[in-house]
């Protein structure tokens, strides 16, 4: 199918600049946008793969969630506009070795891996099996999951109330 | 391949289409209804036959019309309008915002069920789809925002955010619940189990399907409707939850910088987010594209089943209106105490009961 | 249980509030519906006693120019030409027309809606109406013109009275001339002592013959004279008259007969 390689090159690129944009620009709001449209582009990706659950998830929790959180962050910062990562990245020899290294790492070991290409059919209600999964194979991870939540939920209210007198009322 | 291109192209356009109408029909019953609840007239000047005049430059005529063209000439002159871009403003970032909230509106167009056969992408994680699209939606309202450098933008925009991440809980729960009862996320197959008399809807219950027992869901789906209703109005920032544009406060919020066309498009996407909130809760609570009345399905008329659901969608957005007309703007600590201590203990609640009733009662 | 109480409220307040605007909603298109008025197709009348828009019933008017004075914005613009004799009908209460009224502009642009030129009137021709509806779109079309003449008739009019003045001048000189002689004669009488009295009586009766010809005419002259002597001075004296006129009509507000009545009295007085 051409056209879903055609597809593919295109998100795939659109990541790909997305992520540059994210470490090379100097505006931080600009990384930030960045970022956001940068998991967009990966739920695109996930798409290619037949998890459109997952998509649904990453543009639900990461979109939706996350990248709108650090963005809240951003825009409450005063004078964010005046920074940029120029004058916060200071040691740039040290920090580049470091990269180099770890991407050589990395294509090492993408081309050393023996990939294996799946041969059943993608399943087709994806969701039920996941929520199937869920409840038998890795109930535990899920429900730790669960509960990490919860505790940071009711800690977040804790550190939200501001004065011992509310805990009275 | 042609064929492909070419079904790609008609979907987009009769999309674009949709939306537009839409958001045309939108503005102009908001002009009417707001007026007649203030015992005004609304619009009555521009009719279809002094719009085609005063194109064609001819002498306008003015007799009895009731202003039906009136948004399409408004349409007309905002596309006329200069374009400004603040000097302090991220241009970049000024354009795109727009058009990042517009697709946001535009993409959950897709999944939705209009008809059995009409539906333009009819994924099976359909609702899921739309919930997690229309998320996207509110990085555009943070851009155009912070890119207008403007206190009142990104006030506006920062209210409109927390307002919608907040309100995105309520309704998640609400929906779930209908998820649950139906075992599906396809928007078709939730709204197909509500096939037949009015009572298979699950805003009574499903009765039909669940016999005499379904009576006790009745209250639940009752309470769920509401909930998601009242999120539903949050979450598109309107009235009485309308903070992020409070005109008193913040002159119009996240938009106020923009003009003509772009703040035309904005416009555009707050109406089709209406319809489209509207819409899910008739797909899942209001039986769809079913009439209510089985004889009237199974006439196979041609057209009534797109045309039922749009009658439906329309009757919530008149409720809608109905409702901003009518209701004071709350507070943010009055929006979030709604928000958190009643809705999601009731969606809660409601939530936990549909789960009982389907693994003990069905 | 105010958590529970705190929600049977929101909803009987909230239906409440819905009912109310539901019911005008229900109402609109019906008498107690709307309050708009589509205005140029519809139009609310004014109250009767608004002062909107002055009219002057033109044949009525005498160019006396007491509201030209009376007016504390100047709005009115009047110019007169004598007119010959039997020229003009009288008004309808009866009063002498002796003047055309080649000029007799109101510029509504300028005027305050006061309403005090409406009160001297001797004839009360100027009126000041409810009509409101009187939109422009260029100011100068404000500028009401109530002459009945054609720029023809004005041009006209104002040879003839020229050729009238003329004829008058040559009256007047002859007149002048019939005096001195008569005065002449008188002298020589007089000075002629030894005639006798019978000559003398028998010509006393020739000035008085010409008397009353003489009198007429320098009375209107007067007039006219005084008409111009009011133009020139009309920058100065309004504002001094108008404030009079404006503490007149104050005092005597309620009756508006005796208003213009004292308004009259103390116009002729003065002029
Ligand atoms: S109404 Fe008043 S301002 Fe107008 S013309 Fe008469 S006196 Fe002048
Ligand atoms: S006061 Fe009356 S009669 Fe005299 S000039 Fe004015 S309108 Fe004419």
């Amino acid at each position: 199918m051409v056209i879903a390689d055609f597809a593919f090159i295109l998100v795939a690129a659109f990541v790909l600049i997305c992520a540059c944009v994210v470490v090379f620009h100097n505006k931080i709001i600009y990384s930030a946008f960045a970022l956001l449209f940068c998991f967009f582009g990966v739920a695109g990706l996930y798409v290619f793969l037949n998890a459109e659950f997952l998509a649904g998830t990453q543009l639900l929790v990461y979109v939706g969630g996350i990248s709108v959180l650090i963005l809240f962050g951003i825009l409450l910062t005063k004078n964010i506009e005046d920074l940029t990562s120029k004058e916060v990245s200071t040691q740039k020899i040290f920090g580049g070795l470091i990269s180099v290294t770890f991407l050589g790492g990395l294509i090492y070991m993408v081309n050393s891996v023996d990939w294996k290409v799946s041969t059943p059919k993608p399943i087709e209600n994806s969701p039920v099996e996941i929520g199937k999964l869920f409840m038998s194979d890795f109930l535990i991870p899920f429900e730790i999951a669960g509960v990490l939540l919860l505790v940071a939920l009711i800690g977040a209210v804790v550190i939200g109330r501001d004065t011992d007198k509310d805990l009275e009322v | 391949m042609d064929n492909i291109f070419l079904w790609i192209a008609i979907t987009l356009g009769a999309m674009v289409g949709l939306v537009s109408v839409v958001g045309i029909v939108s503005i102009y019953l908001e002009r009417k209804i707001s007026a007649f609840m203030q015992d005004r007239l609304g619009p009555m000047e521009v009719g279809f036959g002094s719009l085609v005049n005063a194109i064609a430059g001819k002498e306008v005529l003015r007799e009895g019309r009731i202003g039906l063209a009136q948004s399409l000439a408004d349409g007309l002159k905002l596309l006329q309008k200069e374009d400004i871009i603040p000097d302090g403003a991220d241009k970049f970032l000024f354009k795109l915002a727009p058009m990042i909230v517009f697709a946001g509106t535009f993409s959950t167009f897709a999944a939705l069920p209009l008809a059995e056969y009409f539906i333009p992408a009819d994924v099976n994680i359909g609702l899921f789809y739309i919930l997690a699209i229309s998320s996207f939606g509110v990085s555009g309202i943070l851009m155009a925002g912070w890119s207008s450098n403007n206190k009142w933008g990104l006030l506006g925009s920062l209210r409109s955010t927390a307002q919608m991440v907040s309100y995105e809980i309520p309704v998640g729960v609400s929906l779930v619940s209908i998820v649950m009862l139906t075992g599906t996320l396809s928007m078709k197959g939730i709204v197909v189990a509500q096939e037949g008399w009015f009572w298979n809807w699950h805003l009574f219950g499903a009765v039909g399907h669940h016999g005499l027992i379904g009576f006790v869901l009745l209250p639940m789906m009752v309470i769920n409707f509401i909930a998601y209703f009242i999120g539903s109005l949050a979450e598109t920032n309107r009235a009485p939850f309308d903070i992020p544009e409070a005109e008193s406060e913040l002159v119009a919020g996240y938009h106020t910088e923009y003009t003509g066309m772009r703040f035309a498009i904005f416009f555009l996407a707050e109406y089709g987010a209406i319809f489209v909130g509207n819409a899910i809760a008739v797909a899942l609570f209001l039986g769809g594209w079913y009439s209510g009345i089985p004889a009237i399905d199974q006439a196979n008329i041609p057209g009534i089943a797109p045309l039922v659901f749009i009658l439906k969608t329309f009757v919530l957005i008149f409720v809608v209106m109905w409702i901003r007309w009518t209701l004071p703007r709350l507070r943010v600590d009055q929006l979030m105490t709604l928000c958190w201590k009643y809705l999601i203990p009731f969606t809660l609640f409601t939530f936990f009961s549909v789960a009982i009733y389907k693994v003990f009662i069905v | 249980m105010s958590y529970f109480g705190d929600i049977a409220k929101a909803v009987s307040t909230i239906s409440t509030g819905m009912k109310i605007t539901f019911a005008h909603f229900k109402n609109v298109g019906k008498n107690k519906g709307t309050f708009t008025t589509q205005y140029p197709k519809e139009t609310l009348t004014a109250p009767a006693f608004s002062r909107q828009q002055l009219h002057n019933n033109i044949d009525d008017c005498i160019g006396c120019k007491k509201c030209a004075m009376a007016c504390p914005v100047d709005c009115i613009d009047i110019v007169t030409v004598k007119a010959g004799a039997d020229e003009l009908s009288d008004c309808s209460d009866g009063t002498k027309r002796r003047l055309h009224l080649t000029v007799y502009d109101i510029d509504m642009a300028k005027c305050m809606f006061c309403g005090l030129c409406t009160y001297p009137c001797p004839t009360h021709c100027l009126t000041i109406n409810d009509d409101h509806n009187f939109i422009k779109f260029e100011r100068s079309e404000l500028k009401y013109k109530f002459s009945a003449y054609s720029p023809e008739d004005v041009v006209r009019i104002e040879k003839e009275a020229a050729e009238r003045e003329v004829i008058a001048k040559a009256e007047k000189a002859a007149k002048a001339k019939a005096k001195a002689e008569a005065a002449a004669k008188k002298k020589a009488a007089e000075v002629a002592k030894a005639k006798a009295e019978a000559e003398k009586v028998e010509t006393a009766p020739e000035p008085e013959k010409t008397e009353p010809k003489a009198k007429t005419e320098p009375v209107a002259k007067t007039q006219v004279e005084q008409v111009v002597e009011v133009k020139k001075e009309e920058v100065k004296l309004p504002v001094a008259e108008a404030k009079e006129n404006e503490a007149k009509a104050e005092e005597i507000k309620p009756t508006e007969d005796a208003s213009k009545e004292a308004n009259s009295d103390n116009e002729t007085k003065e002029s």
